[in-house]
């Protein structure tokens, strides 16, 4: 899918870090593991990871208190994606207070903790940073130019701002409102305005190819497959 | 406000009485004791003329005239003045009758040395002292009277006021008491008397109470936030496990099984979250309706599955409610969740009529004894997993936010409508 990440991930649930490294081991990214605070600010200040998944609620020294001796220890920035069981605004601010640079409500989807780690290493590396590559489909922000498996799509504009909107929010899927909104603000078009750009993103997108990548939820939602 | 303005007023309203009662008491006295001195000194100078006539009598056998001009002897009753020989003849007993144009009687019987009645009668019209200045004394009564009674009012007020403030802080502090925010202490606690001791077990209650919420709020956020951990295992073992291709058509359904019990305990964790917040979520603004119900959807859209069902959604771009978005948001998660979750085939419509909002499934009905008993916790149908439950904690998290929440059953299958107020 992409270059493969370093990913330390440090939590004290057995059960829940195996199922995590089985998760990164299947995308291609090799994955350390500690189970206490201690260890995991050990390892991360030994060998600096590409992304830190942190856990807030670790025994001995918690998520917080790592992730500030890490701030203050380290010779470089280490995204740190923080896993909490709290959904309480307090919880989330405490986090990124303490340097955190994104967070994560148990439960998760694998996707998109898998995204989220990616879009953290690539928020470092500029350069790469108006790439957007989802499975087969590459995006170039500053080109414009979009293709799908090598293969160069010809977009219209309402087209390509669609499918930027709906490559953006990956893992993510788009409603009907928040797509409407994201293309033409508050000023709503009269008839369903998404129809017929949404037919003419299918034609360019999905008819050369196998299998459709824009998938429709229930008529009200949209999103990109990346194995498609 | 209403308990002390009431003891108030009681205390006012004896102060008063009791005042009055004592005014009227004293004054009637006094003018019982003016009226009895002047009696006594007529009938006084009646004995002394009396002694003289009989004395005069005896010596001379026949009656003289008496001394002054206001006392007359009569020795016949028909001789007596005749606004006095009528009531005279009537009660002949009487001593003292009140005549005509101001006159005033008073009467002795003598009995002479002949053995004939004679009467000696003293005409005291002008004489009178309290008559005159009758009206003066009652003007004194009466306004010496007020005085006092105001002055009783405004002692009445001050102790009053006095007494009942102190109760009356309290009452104010326990009228505005709410669950969320209880206070540390209570006004007037000093005292040893009955308020400070009834603010003392006040406060060992409020004490208690703020310990059971606390208890209560403290459990059900650990037991949520527990739950989270082992939940986002079974999600992630249940995305590891779906993801490989090797598994035969009993070992997806049992898969798909998991994943959907996990996705309703999540939901279920994340209602009871919302119930134990201590206050509840207010609303930012006016919250519209047709993007929160695509994205509850959305999310809800994989416990539909394979199976063959068509999402109907009829709400208008611009419906709008003023309840808070979060517990809208899963109030609908879990209305709809149920409704994707119990629909075999057939149809899901979410459509907006009056304020009402309905989200109605077609083509699979609850059977009959489960619907008296479906908001009570526990209950859940055949295959379910966790309605019951689910919709006792949301029917709760309504009531809290005053949100109407009705489900009807009928032959077709079930609808839920929810008042928007909208």
């Amino acid at each position: 899918m992409s270059e493969p990440l370093r990913i330390l991930v440090v939590e004290d649930n057995p059960a829940l870090r195996d199922s995590l490294a089985s998760l990164l081991a299947f995308h291609g990214h090799r994955a350390d593991f500690a189970a206490d605070g201690r260890s995991g600010l050990a390892l991360a200040l030994a060998d600096p990871p590409d992304v830190l998944v942190l856990d807030l609620g670790l025994p001995g020294l918690d998520g917080v208190r790592v992730c500030e001796a890490l701030r203050a220890r380290a010779d470089r920035h280490v995204p740190v994606l923080m896993l909490t069981a709290r959904h309480a605004i307090e919880d989330k601010l405490r986090g990124f207070q303490a340097g955190a640079d994104d967070y994560l409500v148990k439960p998760f989807a694998g996707e998109e903790l898998l995204a989220r780690c990616l879009a953290l290493s690539q928020r470092h590396r500029l350069g790469q940073a108006h790439r957007l590559v989802i499975g087969s489909l590459v995006i170039d922000r500053r080109s414009g130019e979009v293709t799908r498996a090598g293969r160069r799509l010809a977009l219209t504009a309402m087209p390509y701002r669609i499918l930027l909107a709906l490559a953006e929010a990956w893992p993510r899927t788009l409603t009907r409102s928040e797509l409407v909104e994201r293309l033409w603000g508050d000023e709503t078009p009269p008839s369903d305005p998404l129809r017929s750009h949404l037919y003419l993103l299918r034609r360019a997108l999905d008819r050369p190819f196998e299998r459709p990548m824009l998938v429709t939820v229930q008529g009200v939602g949209f999103r990109l497959d990346a194995a498609a | 406000m209403k308990p002390r303005r009431r003891l108030q007023r009681r205390l006012l309203a004896a102060f008063a009485a009791l005042t009055l009662g004592v005014a009227g008491l004293f004054a009637f006295y006094a003018i019982a004791f003016v009226y009895m001195v002047e009696d006594r000194f007529f009938v006084a100078q009646l004995h002394d003329e009396a002694a003289y006539l009989r004395q005069a009598q005896a010596a001379s056998g026949r009656w003289p005239a008496p001394r002054a001009a206001h006392l007359t002897l009569h020795t016949d009753s028909a001789g007596l003045p005749s606004d006095l020989r009528v009531p005279f003849l009537a009660e002949p007993g009487r001593s003292e009758f009140p005549g005509r144009d101001g006159r005033h009687y008073h009467l002795l019987a003598l009995n002479g040395n002949d053995g004939r009645p004679a009467w000696l009668v003293a005409e005291v019209g002008d004489r009178l002292v309290v008559r005159p200045m009758r009206r003066h004394i009652f003007a004194l009564l009466a306004w010496s009277g007020a005085i006092v009674l105001a002055l009783a009012l405004l002692l009445g007020a001050w102790i009053a006021h006095r007494s009942s403030r102190p109760l009356a802080e309290l009452a104010d502090v326990v009228a505005g008491l709410q669950p969320g925010e209880l206070p540390e202490r209570l006004p007037a606690t000093r005292g040893d008397d009955e308020i400070g001791t009834l603010t003392r077990g006040l406060e060992a209650l409020i004490g208690r109470v703020r310990t059971f919420v606390a208890r209560e709020q403290e459990f059900t956020r650990d037991a949520s936030h527990e739950l989270r951990t082992p939940l986002a295992v079974i999600r992630s073992a249940g995305e590891r496990l779906a993801a490989e291709a090797d598994l035969d058509a009993a070992q997806r359904r049992h898969l798909d099984h998991i994943r959907l019990s996990a996705a309703q305990l999540e939901q279920t964790v994340t209602t009871l979250l919302a119930l134990a917040r201590e206050q509840p979520l207010a609303a930012a603004g006016p919250t519209r309706l047709l993007p929160l119900i695509e994205r509850v959807i959305v999310e809800q859209a994989p416990l539909i599955g394979d199976r063959p069902i068509r999402v109907d959604l009829d709400v208008a771009p611009a419906a709008a409610t003023p309840q808070p978005a979060a517990v809208l948001h899963i109030v609908l998660s879990n209305l709809i969740g149920n409704a994707f979750a119990h629909t075999e085939r057939g149809s899901v419509r979410i459509d907006l009529a009056d304020g009402t909002l309905r989200i109605a499934n077609r083509g699979h009905a609850i059977d009959d004894a489960l619907r008296a008993a479906l908001h009570q916790p526990f209950t859940k149908r055949e295959g379910s997993a966790g309605f019951g439950l689910g919709l006792a904690i949301v029917q709760r998290l309504c009531d809290r936010h005053g949100i109407a929440l009705a489900i009807v059953h009928d032959a077709d299958g079930t609808q839920a409508r929810i008042g928007l107020g909208a």
